[in-house]
């Protein structure tokens, strides 16, 4: 699907884009203005709110702080309402491709009732404008406005090229029954199949609306994927059904009870001698207090309620506490220290 | 009272980007009546127009440009700086 916005949402989404990027520029000048002022490593306070609280008043008279925090604020606000608007200029000519595209082999089984969990309801996750279920639209909108044009300039290395080369770190080659948690758009679900093309694979999401643009994607290619309205721990599925279990970016939208829950269904999911592989954000345990101190800023103002709790869980832990063997968490790029890679194996 | 705080860069920032903005605003309707007038409807292609990678790359190094001038006053003098 090629997407062309007009004049005015192409030029607002690039603006956007580009702002983000000087933002981010700022990150060293901020950490050298820190450093000049003793905030860091011990100078840092021990207890994350604290240390927000001490950074924002010893930097309460630089520009450039002010500048790096007021405009993460204002681009939290504002890629959505701009996505949304670029989507109502090429309405017209876009929604008999969507629609079309829903018809095909791939269709979505909805849930009865909203499958959301109460830690995920009401959230604004990543401040998107309305959540998952915002827009009629906004798995399109997400996906291929925000995500592919707005997301992919402002994070370091390849977003796409990272949920493919992930799956270079299982351990086999010949998965035949996949089952994805979290899928929304669908962008780690497309290198899933291109690299197991043998594979049936069956997808999870609490929101149709963004299933639908993986739907889309699905039916573009010709693939047959069984997408599910469930919450990702509580699936409903058969026991022991697929030979992979996996994930991306998934894990630190959600406290750290429900991530056990989900390694416990993922276990149940696997037949005996199958995998799992989780990637998602950094953990603080690899971090230095510093960087600590931005990732826990940029979650707690970027609409990331439960970041703190998926980020110092030990995810290696809890898929052995659960009953996997052989789990593994680390960096899958070394120099991003991203994504945070997990591994573990159901014992024959 | 006006000083050199954040709050007062702020301010100067958005009188000087809302300057520009409305002179390219204004621009940009005389341009297209000019245009309309002489026989020449330009809205529609406009609207539709796709930068080949020669020009994106154009608008790329443009924005970026711009975007810093803009937060020009944004940035913590040197050290030892007036």
């Amino acid at each position: 699907m090629k997407v062309q916005l007009h004049q005015k949402g192409r030029a607002s989404v690039d603006f956007l884009a580009d702002l983000g990027m000087w933002s981010g520029g700022l990150g060293p000048t901020v950490n050298e203005l820190m450093a000049s002022r003793g905030l860091v490593d011990n100078g840092l306070a021990e207890d994350l709110d604290e240390r927000i609280a001490q950074v924002d008043a010893a930097m309460a008279d630089s520009p450039t702080y002010f500048a790096w925090s007021e405009m993460g604020e204002f681009l939290s606000k504002r890629h959505g309402v701009v996505a949304h608007e670029a989507f109502e200029e090429i309405k017209p000519e876009i929604l008999p491709e969507l629609d079309q595209l829903e018809k095909g082999p791939t269709q979505i089984e909805r849930a009865d009732q909203d499958p959301t969990p109460d830690y995920a309801r009401g959230v604004e996750f990543h401040r998107t404008t309305g959540g998952w279920d915002g827009h009629p639209y906004q798995g399109f909108v997400h996906g291929e406005i925000i995500h592919r044009k707005y997301v992919a300039k402002n994070y370091p290395g390849d977003i796409f090229g990272q949920r493919r080369s992930v799956l270079s770190e299982l351990p086999r080659q010949d998965y035949q029954r996949i089952f994805e948690m979290g899928t929304s758009s669908g962008h780690f679900t497309v290198p899933l199949q291109e690299t197991f093309p043998d594979a049936q694979i069956t997808g999870c999401d609490m929101s149709a609306t963004m299933m639908e643009q993986a739907q889309r994607a699905a039916n573009e290619r010709g693939w047959n994927w069984r997408l599910l309205q469930v919450p990702a721990e509580n699936t409903g599925l058969e026991s022991g059904s697929f030979d992979l279990v996996a994930s991306f970016i998934l894990l630190h939208e959600m406290p750290a009870s429900a991530i056990r829950n989900i390694f416990a269904e993922a276990y149940r999911l696997l037949e005996p001698g199958g995998d799992m592989l989780m990637s998602d954000v950094r953990p603080f345990r690899d971090m230095d207090r510093l960087t600590e101190w931005r990732a826990y800023y940029l979650a707690v103002n970027g609409g990331e309620p439960h970041w703190l709790e998926a980020a110092t869980i030990d995810l290696a832990a809890v898929a052995e506490e659960v009953g996997f063997v052989n789990a593994r968490s680390f960096a899958h790029i070394e120099e991003f220290r991203y994504p945070w890679v997990t591994v573990a194996h159901k014992p024959e | 009272m006006p000083g050199d705080g954040p709050e007062s860069r702020l301010m100067q920032a958005l009188a000087a980007l809302a300057e520009q903005v409305w002179v390219l605003k204004d621009r940009q309707v005389v341009t297209e009546k000019v245009l309309a007038a002489r026989g020449i409807d330009l809205q529609d292609e406009i609207e539709h127009f796709q930068p080949d990678a020669e020009l994106a790359a154009q608008l790329d190094e443009q924005r970026q440009h711009f975007i810093a001038s803009v937060m020009a006053s944004f940035r913590d003098e040197p050290a030892g700086g007036s």
